[in-house]
């Protein structure tokens, strides 16, 4: 059973070691988001609603390059940070830079698909790339992160049924970015699918809309 | 001067602890990555946050995301034309806005990044910083910046020696103290405290009271409007 709750508003009393998304104030929980708060198990966490994309070790993000030098290359992966890719991922080996430039691999505008390695504070997001790195397509989008990861996080696997609704090939990285290729009528279907996603603001009813739209 | 209160009544007809008219609205201006619109007695208020974003600049922190404020008073805004170049008090009002707000916010999260905050008066009346205050903290709230809880401020001032909450441009003329109070209730914290005028310490302590309940009221719509725009379904427009 989940709450609504805003900053400020408390989410639960008592002694709970694990939580997330709350501060704690002596024995009771508040929330710091706009979100939907969950009490069980032991557990007390708040899924944020808004906000930027906070990067973890592990997300799949999709990225548009905006700068590439002999040997690394800047992503923009829609958050307050931006993200590196060292030209080495591009090789698979080290690479020489009096012979090689990464130029010859990427241009900026680029959008590829990659992961998140490490984070340094105050640092670039370094980032990996995925087996299948470049992406290409017809249409890009962007959503809320937030409803990005429910997305991707959801059990009943929404993202192949959009895609099976509109016939496009998406991409969609944790980050809010979608990529969309196929025919100028799948182009459409899917404007209008994100158009629903967009509208819906609650994330926990956003299944039931796109299985409106989807039908 | 004496004829700001008669028989227990206000100019404007309210009570000594009743709060002028109170709108907000969350997620006004779509371009900004959190926004909110305050009408509090004829305030008319925008306000805009931008951020984090990152930052190289002189100035950014590597413990946290840097707050620029912007107050800014329409040229329009008041009787007569006011001159579109930040004035003395419109620096010192951003400044006191910032620091209000910093304390609510957690920012360790954002390094080396910048956040800004613009709060733009379309019509102006008295109380005009405490309206920006409150508004701004539900345009962060709404641009999903990690908070402690809502600012929200309101002035208390003594007119014709009686103390009233909420004052309107007149009382804050023409009264003898303007106190302007910002709240973080759930850390029983004072963050914004400036005062302008003459009064006992009593009266003070009481006025401090009589402010936290009025917060507390303010409080309610803040979380209204934040509701209205997460929690209320929509229609398909």
């Amino acid at each position: 059973m989940s709450k609504s709750v805003v900053p400020g508003d408390l989410v639960a009393k008592g002694n709970y070691r694990i939580y997330s998304n709350v501060i704690k104030n002596d024995d009771k929980f508040y929330s710091i988001f706009v979100g939907s708060a969950e009490v069980a198990g032991g557990k007390v966490r708040v899924t944020r609603l808004s906000g930027p994309y906070i990067p973890k070790i592990g997300d799949q993000v999709i990225g548009m390059i905006t700068d590439v030098q002999p040997l690394a290359a800047t992503v923009d992966i829609n958050s307050y940070i931006n993200g590196f890719i060292m030209a080495n991922a591009f090789y698979k080996k080290r690479i020489d830079p009096s012979k090689r430039d990464l130029s010859e691999k990427v241009r900026i505008g680029d959008l590829l698909s990659a992961r998140v390695n490490r984070i340094e504070r105050g640092r670039d997001v370094s980032l990996t790339l995925e087996q299948k790195w470049r992406v290409d397509g017809d249409a890009i989008f962007y959503i809320s992160p937030a409803k990005a990861a429910y997305l991707l996080k959801s059990k009943s696997n929404i993202i192949n049924k959009i895609k099976a609704y509109t016939g496009a090939g998406i991409v969609m990285g944790i980050n809010g970015l979608i990529v969309a290729k196929g025919e100028k009528d799948s182009i459409d279907k899917i404007t209008a699918v994100i158009k629903a996603i967009e509208s819906q603001v609650e994330l926990y009813g956003l299944e039931d809309v796109l299985k409106g739209v989807l039908s | 001067m004496g004829n700001l209160i008669v028989d227990g009544k206000r100019t404007d007809g309210r009570g000594l602890l009743d709060l002028r008219p109170l709108k907000l609205e969350a997620g006004t201006i779509k371009n900004a990555a959190g926004s909110s619109y305050i009408e509090h007695g004829k305030n008319k208020i925008y306000v805009a946050v931008y951020g984090p974003k990152d930052s190289h600049r002189y100035g950014t922190s590597m413990e946290k995301a840097v707050i620029r404020c912007r107050y800014h008073m329409s040229p329009f805004s008041t009787d007569e034309r006011k001159s579109p170049a930040p004035s003395r008090r419109e620096i010192e009002i951003s400044k006191v806005i910032r620091d209000a707000l910093e304390s609510s916010l957690i920012l360790d999260e954002f390094p080396k990044t910048l956040l800004d905050i613009y709060v733009e008066v379309l019509q102006s009346d008295g109380g005009s910083r405490s309206a920006s205050i409150t508004a701004a903290s539900v345009a962060l709230a709404d641009a999903g910046i990690p908070m402690k809880d809502l600012v929200e401020a309101v002035a208390v001032g003594k007119v014709d020696g009686t103390l009233v909450v909420d004052l309107s441009d007149k009382e804050d003329k023409e009264g003898e103290v303007d106190l302007p109070i910002a709240f973080l209730l759930n850390e029983n914290m004072i963050t914004l405290l400036q005062m302008d005028g003459k009064m006992t310490v009593e009266e003070f302590k009481e006025a401090v009271n009589m402010a936290k309940e009025a917060a507390m009221k303010i409080k309610e719509k803040q979380k209204e409007a934040l509701g209205k725009k997460y929690f209320e379904k929509v229609d398909e427009k």
